[in-house]
């Protein structure tokens, strides 16, 4: 296939919480696509941190934050703690009044506002990200969303994928029954958009000739990810899915608000190189999540194997000759080529797991 | 009697006794056949227009084949309503009935096996904001010959959400015509409003009357305990009989 421009869209990840290995495994996989394909492509990352706090999610907690702490200074508090709050907020049952979220959510959506408790965690995302390498990808960007709800509800509606029943005070369905898919809420009767409707107001307006979406996500949310694929399509877009596994912690596979992370975080992780250097530490980051962990194998998290992982990521950094400028090697790239046309992040990452040398080219990727 | 509210003795007393007339109504069936098995119907909504609604139900009643409507009968004609676009479900789901609109679509009668993968593909219909009607009367004529025959139907709908109205409604039309009190070529004269007051449909609810006349009666939405009056369906007698 060939493309003209590969948009890929990442998960979207609330800023409620330190980063895990499941969203550390996510995000590498990103950056080392994005890297290794845009040597051989057109590549445009789509962050907008608005998809991620313009939720429920996000709002509801916020929201719960503000009753329960209104004297907190957040800026004082680490990502950890909050996301402890965040667990608590979960484990006593995650709701918060809906007229209350309705009007964080407005200030979301009108402003790009967002609670001091989240920007500590997304300042916290950012400090870790740039140590890990992936700080230069575009994360962090916010900005309002491409199209507002109504146009974009309206835009479904045209298309005859929307059950719009908010005149009788219900919810708002995405309709992709004619492809045997169940209806999925969008708006709930409470007037709330769940985590669907930013997407696709993103990602609606960027359908373009050329232009294939390369949909990451969770593959707890495969369903909804096959809708989103089949009503782009219906638009006239091109898209691929990418499922990932999350990576269990303590084998338990659970979605981080129920916590479970501790001595799993990013910030964590980051203390696992020890003497090593910076260099190191994202190779040996990479070669774990990206070359150890199957994409959608449910391996639990092994600091041991990690450590290994930087280990040898040390020793391949020292025997390797000085750096080269250049993109990835010619056959290497060919070797890793996904059929849909990007770069697959395990096939490139495995090639380094063989006998020394490595390519310099490749090491670049890499660090 | 106790559990009743005080002030309205004579009405609850007159509804209590209209609902157990009907529920034996129900359990002696149509006819003296075989007992059929429980059959229930399911109706798709997209969007909702009160005069398609009422036409269409009757219509559906009218056209569910002989062999069926025991079954439907004796299940107090079980509807469930779904959200959801019978366009793009029809290659999957066949609909007995859709109306001109598109709008609504019928389904069944059916054992609940049969349309739980419609019920699946879709999600229950929620209305519960106050139902919107027509301020005028409404008449609704049900497909077929001109009958010349008429029947008055008078619908509450003060906070009687959109959901509860649907339930009502298709309760009461439905039951009306598996008895014969409607049938094809019929006219309906519906009126809506606020509450239906016991004590004005005294005539109605006289069990003496029931098997000429269709009500529905329901717990309160507010307190479920206490019966209420939704819905009177009357054929004109003067205008011939079925």
């Amino acid at each position: 296939m060939v493309l003209d421009e590969l948009v890929v869209a990442p998960v979207t990840i609330t800023p409620t919480k330190p980063l895990t290995p499941t969203h550390v495994k996510g995000l590498l996989w990103t950056d080392i696509l994005v890297k290794a394909s845009a040597t051989a492509g057109r590549v445009r990352l789509l962050w907008n941190d608005r998809m991620a706090t313009l939720t429920t999610q996000s709002t509801a907690f916020w929201r719960y934050l503000d009753r329960v702490e209104p004297d907190t200074d957040w800026s004082l508090e680490s990502a950890a703690a909050i996301g402890e709050r965040y667990v608590r907020f979960h484990s006593e049952g995650g709701r918060s009044d809906p007229r209350g979220v309705g009007a964080y959510l407005e200030r979301v959506d009108a402003s790009g506002w967002i609670h001091p408790a989240g920007r500590r965690v997304l300042d916290a995302w950012r400090a870790e990200l740039d140590l890990l390498g992936v700080g230069d990808l575009g994360l962090g960007e916010d900005r309002p969303l491409a199209a507002a709800a109504d146009t974009t509800l309206q835009t479904l509606a045209e298309r005859g994928l929307l059950v719009d029943h908010r005149r009788f005070g219900g919810p708002v369905h995405l309709d992709g029954t004619r492809w045997g898919l169940p209806l999925r809420q969008l708006v709930g009767s409470d007037g709330h958009p769940n985590y669907l409707l930013p997407i696709l107001r993103e990602l609606i307006p960027a359908i373009g000739p050329g232009r294939v979406f390369l949909l990451v996500f969770d593959d707890g949310l495969a369903a909804d990810y096959l809708l989103l694929d089949r009503v782009l399509t219906a638009f006239g877009g091109r898209s691929v899915r990418l499922a990932f596994s999350r990576v269990p912690v303590d084998e338990a596979v659970r979605s981080s608000r129920y916590g479970g992370w501790r001595g799993c975080t990013l910030s964590d992780l980051s203390a696992v190189s020890g003497s090593a250097d910076r260099a190191a530490y994202r190779l040996g980051m990479r070669l774990y999540f990206t070359g150890v962990l199957p994409r959608r194998s449910e391996q639990p998290f092994r600091m041991p194997v990690l450590r290994r992982c930087v280990g040898r990521a040390a020793r391949l950094l020292t025997r390797t000759a000085a750096d080269i400028d250049g993109g990835v090697p010619p056959k290497t790239l060919a070797r890793s080529r996904h059929p849909n046309g990007f770069v697959d992040p395990y096939r490139l990452t495995t090639s380094l797991l063989g006998p020394p040398p490595v390519d310099p080219r490749l090491l670049r990727i890499y660090t | 009697m106790s559990g009743l509210p005080a002030g309205a003795p004579a009405g609850a007393a007159a509804l209590r006794a209209a609902a157990l007339s009907r529920v034996a109504a129900v359990r002696a069936g149509l006819g003296a056949g075989p007992v059929p098995r429980g059959l229930g119907v399911a109706v798709v909504v997209a969007d909702l227009d009160i005069a398609a609604f009422v036409r269409g139900a009757a219509q559906f009643a009218v056209g569910v084949p002989a062999d069926l409507r025991e079954g439907w009968y004796r299940t107090f004609t079980r509807t469930v309503f779904l959200a959801g676009r019978p366009e793009a479900v029809a290659v999957r789901h066949p609909h007995r009935l859709v109306t001109p609109d598109g709008n609504l679509a019928w389904y069944g009668p059916a054992a609940r096996g049969a349309l739980l993968p419609l019920s699946r593909l879709l999600r229950s219909f929620q209305g519960p904001r106050p139902v919107e009607v027509p301020t005028g009367p409404l008449t609704v004529t049900v497909p077929g010959p001109p009958s010349g025959r008429t029947a008055q139907v008078s619908v509450a709908v003060g906070g009687v959400s959109t959901g509860a109205y649907l339930v009502h409604v298709h309760h009461l039309i439905a039951e009306a015509v598996l008895r014969g009190l409607v049938g094809p070529g019929d006219t309906l004269r519906v009126g809506h409003r606020r509450s239906l007051d016991p004590a004005q449909f005294h005539d109605a609810l006289d069990p003496a009357r029931a098997g000429a006349v269709q009500t529905r009666i329901a717990g309160s939405g507010s307190d479920p305990d206490r019966l209420a009056l939704f819905g009177v369906l009357t054929p004109d007698r003067s205008e011939g009989d079925h």
